[in-house]
């Protein structure tokens, strides 16, 4: 039997090193790129498309997927700007209303999955529309503005002139996310059942707790996106970041995230975000327009996917070998 | 004798490193029906898969009537070789008319589906083997022995002349395998050639006339099933004198059953069943495939629930709704696949090791599992050069060591197996049962579902036979022989 080498930990170093490689043309060939400026704006950047890819990862190292982040986002920080918006006495309830949202969202979606058995794609497509309509309802459309100045002030404070608060809250997200699926109980389910669901079934895996605590994990992380959103935008707006959805499995794939489940580390997820914002703020300075910034992103995406099936080898092999056996 | 309709020489395959067919060579003429013999993991599928164009070989030509075949199951499949796999591969959802008629469809690039064209087919192959089977039922209604009936049929509307049977009478009653060998007969005067993959004697006998033995890859022995009996055909299939001696063992002490059932039933499954199991002692349950056991099994771990009845552990009546109750109460099970049911294979040894004895929630000491996944490793001599490789990585023995250690690592009272050692060379074979047997001799109580009678024989205590989800014998295992214990098996069942 030809048994497939698992190349993750060679294959984060690589990204490491890409990662690496881009910084340091970029240094070479763009003079402004390791200015104060431009790395806090980087830095501030990238966190709430990062904080999002992090949420999706517990869902896609199950096996699943979470497509309603970004509304679970969205839905968050028009609830937390309702109640900044309603008054002093109102305005600390803001934050805890808006990670209840993300949980509810959660576990709304864990229930679908768990009780219902519906395909995760379908369930978050289904709950994705539901979120946005609901935002759209409450908003009415218009973007909800008018907060109070000390909120979304954090959004731009950086500690010391050079750590942006949002991209503190993305590191503690990433350090708990890592903790969490590499030493909690519950973490190394979410691996093993996304691995072989029936196999988790005969060890007593309780896979309807299991599902709805990773979706509700999945909510809570993309309402703190949302809270970072709010503070950034100064605004609460129903359809924001529409593009967010598909940057984020981008992220997870680049990631070196298992589509199929079973394989996935925090370290992967981190150095992807940073290396898609290098890729992108490295266009910018080298005066690519905006417009081919897709165009990067898918063909580094492809070729990636492609060179690391090729170093697995005989991956498609092994695969079909294994599916025979079990007719 | 005339040309054959069939021809192999000098197969070889390799998976990687790993040589899966050496200089392999078959013949099959018209009319004649050949065993293709071998133990689990001998090459028997791999060859198969080469033949039927599924696999590409490495090396060596398969002719049929001196015609080289390419790498493309169409291309078989239109030379007229038909493979039968062991779940027959119909669609449940299309009717038997559909089904007979699908290959040939195919074969023949039919652009439209005729419904006159394929019911008459349909009838003209089934008077052909004079079966009377309604062409307009789906198939999924249909008995075990009638689909592989129909499976037959397709390949004969496809024009087939040869025919390759993986395992035909696993899960066949008697009678059934009776009315297959007179098919079988009548075809083979038309000059239909069969090829019969199978590892059971009983079954190699009653259907053979010549036999090749395939062990690690290579024919080991051929000719005519007079020249064999059983000892030769175990002995070339094994590479060594057969086992049929009971292990030895202490006298298991009389003790209060750990576990009882009565009148459970699940309706069109099993019904009506009691059983008992003591601690220290071995209890072996057989029967064919679809006899319910597996199902029964299930519903002692919690799986499948039963519809009516009691299960009674440790002397209080216990419903187990999910296998975690079932494992808290101090049951353990080991599924019947372990690929699919049993491993997570992409993950790593120590990971598949440590997953049934991890805390419900909270931070998981790591060190502490990995350590304890060395000792198990260790303890159950499972050849690997450390916890951390893909459990993908180890051979079918040393995968089952890896999900017995799952289990010991929780110290079960109950432990039930269902078909411990399938798929599992003969050595590590011996060296599981001697793992239970240490089990036993430390009081646990072992349940062992299992098609393999001598494996019960050779293991058990006591011998629950099912037929039909109905027990209907039980035997103390120094009682019975192999032959008496496989009668009984495959007996009629009692009308519900």
């Amino acid at each position: 039997m030809n048994a497939r080498r698992d190349t993750t930990t060679q294959y984060t170093i690589g990204l490491g090193v890409l990662a690496l490689a881009i910084f340091v043309t970029l240094t070479f060939y763009a003079p402004n790129f390791l200015s104060r400026a431009n790395l806090n704006s980087m830095g501030s950047q990238f966190p709430e498309f990062g904080l999002l890819a992090l949420g999706l990862l517990p869902a896609m190292i199950t096996g699943g997927i979470d497509l309603s982040v970004v509304a679970i986002a969205n839905l968050a920080s028009i609830v937390a700007a309702l109640l900044l918006r309603a008054g002093p006495e109102y305005a600390l309830l803001a934050i805890p209303a808006a990670l209840l949202t993300g949980l509810a969202c959660g576990v709304l979606n864990g229930c679908l999955i768990a009780y219902l058995r519906l395909p995760p794609i379908l369930a978050t497509l289904g709950t994705l529309q539901l979120f946005g309509g609901i935002a759209i309802v409450i908003t009415g459309g218009p973007s909800i503005t008018g907060l109070p100045a000390w909120y979304s002030a954090w959004g731009t404070w950086s500690i010391g002139g050079f750590l942006p608060v949002p991209l503190i809250v993305f590191t503690i997200v990433a350090i708990g996310m890592g903790l969490f699926l590499r030493f909690s109980a519950t973490g190394m389910r979410a691996r093993l059942y996304g691995a072989n669901p029936l196999a988790a079934r005969f060890v007593g895996i309780q896979e309807r707790k299991l599902v709805i605590k990773i979706y509700a994990t999945a909510g809570v992380i993309a309402s703190i996106a949302g809270l970072v959103i709010l503070a950034r935008a100064n605004s609460a707006t129903a359809d924001y970041g529409a593009s967010y959805l598909l940057l984020v499995i981008l992220i997870n794939i680049l990631a070196g995230v298992s589509p199929f489940g079973g394989v996935g580390s925090t370290m992967g997820v981190v150095l992807a975000v940073i290396t898609l914002q290098l890729i992108s703020s490295g266009l910018n300075f080298l005066a690519f327009t905006a417009f081919t910034r897709d165009l990067f992103f898918g063909g580094l995406l492809i070729a990636i996917m492609s060179i690391r099936v090729i170093a697995e080898g005989r991956l498609g092999d092994f695969r079909t070998l294994i599916s025979r056996r079990q007719t | 004798m005339s040309d054959p309709v069939l021809q192999i020489d000098g197969i070889h395959k390799a998976y990687g490193p790993v040589r899966v067919l050496a200089d392999v060579a078959l013949t099959l003429h018209a009319g004649e029906v050949r065993c293709l013999a071998g133990e689990n993991g001998s090459g028997k599928s791999t060859l198969i898969k080469i033949m039927s164009g599924v696999v590409p070989k490495d090396a060596g030509t398969v002719r049929i009537a001196g015609q080289e075949l390419s790498n493309d199951p169409a291309a078989a499949i239109n030379a007229g070789l038909s493979v039968i796999y062991q779940d027959f591969s119909l669609f449940p959802n299309l009717t038997v008319a559909e089904n007979i008629a699908f290959l040939r469809n195919v074969a023949h690039g039919e652009r439209w589906h005729k419904r006159g064209s394929d019911r008459q087919l349909a009838l003209n192959t089934l008077k052909r083997m004079g079966v009377d089977i309604d062409p307009s039922q789906p198939v999924e209604l249909l008995p075990v022995a009638s689909k592989q009936l129909i499976a037959i049929a397709r390949a004969l509307a496809n024009d087939a002349r040869i025919i390759v049977m993986d395992e035909p009478t696993t899960a066949l009653t008697r009678s059934e395998v009776k009315r297959l060998q007179g098919i079988i007969e009548a075809l083979k005067k038309d000059g239909v050639a069969f090829l019969f993959v199978s590892h059971k004697t009983e079954e190699i006998f009653a259907f053979c006339d010549t036999i090749t033995v395939l062990r690690d890859g290579r024919v080991v022995s051929q000719g005519g099933a007079d020249e064999f009996d059983a000892d030769r055909l175990g002995r070339d299939m094994t590479g060594r004198d057969i086992e049929t001696h009971r292990l030895p063992r202490e006298l298991a002490p009389t003790a209060a059953p750990i576990m009882a059932t009565r009148g459970l039933t699940r309706h069109g499954v099993y019904s009506d069943v009691d059983l008992s199991i003591a601690p220290g002692e071995i209890v072996a349950l057989v029967g064919l495939l679809g006899s319910g056991r597996t199902e029964l099994a299930l519903s002692l771990f919690g799986q499948i629930e039963p519809d009516e009845g009691v299960i009674e552990f440790k002397g209080t009546i216990r419903r187990f709704r999910e296998p975690l109750e079932a494992m808290d109460a101090g049951i353990a099970y080991v599924p019947e696949d372990r690929l699919t049911e049993g491993l997570f294979l992409d993950q790593p040894i120590g990971d598949n090791i440590s997953v049934a004895s991890l805390k419900p929630s909270g931070i998981v000491d790591r060190s502490g599992l990995r350590e304890r996944a060395r000792e198990a490793v260790k303890r159950l001599r499972i050849k690997t050069p450390g916890i951390e490789p893909s459990v993908a990585t180890l051979s079918g023995g040393n995968q089952q060591r890896v999900v017995l250690a799952r289990w010991m690592e929780r110290n079960p009272e109950l432990m039930i197996l269902n078909g411990p050692t399938v798929g599992v060379d003969i050595g590590s074979k011996r060296e599981i049962h001697e793992i239970l047997l240490d089990l036993r001799k430390s009081g646990t109580a072992v349940l062992v579902v299992t098609d393999d009678l001598g494996e019960a024989l050779a293991l058990s205590d006591r011998i629950l036979v099912m037929v039909r989800g109905r027990i209907t014998g039980e035997f103390t295992a120094d009682e019975i022989d192999e032959e008496r214990l496989s009668l009984s098996v495959t007996e009629e069942a009692p009308a519900r």
